[in-house]
């Protein structure tokens, strides 16, 4: 599985990093923030959720003190934070999470950082590349596997895919016909 | 202005017969249209279409509730790419 981001500095037990989102303009004057969330639901940054925040310095601890949702984003602020000038220096900065402090998910389903980096295969064994791209359209899910300029679009469905094993970094496709070679 | 409903809703026939042929071998592969105006029906459910968005084939599987949507809706023509490492969840439907 290739990692979400690794951590250079956290030694040979690599930590995996996941982005869940994105700072933006301050909101108000009294330290609040808005936050671009990336993932589908906006519960990581439910009070008292624990936050990292990657700047230039490093990656540093935040812990919500408050939040509320509005469309697409939610505004938020953090413990310590009490005015705007806190705040400022951390406009467009990523906010991350451990891979570890997800919460599994149930039946056929995959975190996409999970997924991306996969190697495919076809049914009858054949190499098809690396899943590089998951492409949402309003219905099922399409995964991009990519090898050596050849681009086969994969939908993300039980009839279309035999088994995913993010440990071994391996995705199996079933035999479904012109799902490969048109 | 909506179309006529003495006309019926618009179904592109070469699309309409590969499905047909599918439904009576009962066979599943995936149908490469262009006819993203096409209407979809219920003869289209649980196949695998893949759709032309302009530059490439997006397979789309047909459920219940796509029935009188038409196929074009469902494969963008233009693609955000958003944050691939994100906490986003991916379902196999």
């Amino acid at each position: 599985m290739k990692p979400a981001r690794e951590d250079p500095t956290s030694g040979p037990s690599r930590e995996v990093w996941v982005d869940i989102g994105r700072i933006g303009k301050p909101f108000g004057l009294k330290g609040e923030v808005v936050i671009h969330y990336y993932g589908d639901a906006p519960d990581r940054f439910e009070v008292g959720s624990q936050v990292f925040l990657v700047t230039r310095g490093g990656r540093r601890s935040l812990r919500v003190a408050s939040s509320r949702r509005m469309p697409r984003k939610l505004v938020a602020r953090f413990d310590g934070c009490h005015s705007i000038e806190e705040i400022k220096p951390w406009v467009n900065a990523v906010l991350q999470i451990r891979a570890q402090d997800l919460p599994p998910l149930e039946g056929p389903q995959a975190y996409h950082f999970e997924l991306i980096g996969l190697k495919v295969y076809a049914a009858d064994g054949r190499y098809l590349g690396v899943l590089e791209e998951i492409l949402a359209t309003g219905a099922n899910d399409v995964y991009c596997i990519r090898h050596e300029g050849r681009e086969v679009l994969i939908p993300a469905i039980q009839d279309a895919i035999e088994s995913v094993d993010p440990d071994e970094g391996r995705m199996t496709l079933k035999n479904l016909e012109g799902l490969i070679d048109p | 202005m909506a179309r006529s409903v003495k006309k019926g809703p618009y179904m592109d026939q070469k699309l309409a017969k590969k499905i047909e042929d599918l439904n009576r071998l009962r066979d599943k592969k995936v149908v490469r249209t262009w006819a993203r105006r096409s209407m979809i029906v219920p003869d289209f459910v649980g196949h695998t279409i893949a759709i032309h968005n302009g530059n490439k084939f997006i397979p789309i599987y047909i459920t219940e509730n796509m029935v009188g949507h038409k196929l074009g809706e469902f494969a963008m023509t233009r693609m955000f790419r958003g944050h691939a490492r994100s906490d986003r969840s991916s379902k196999r439907r």
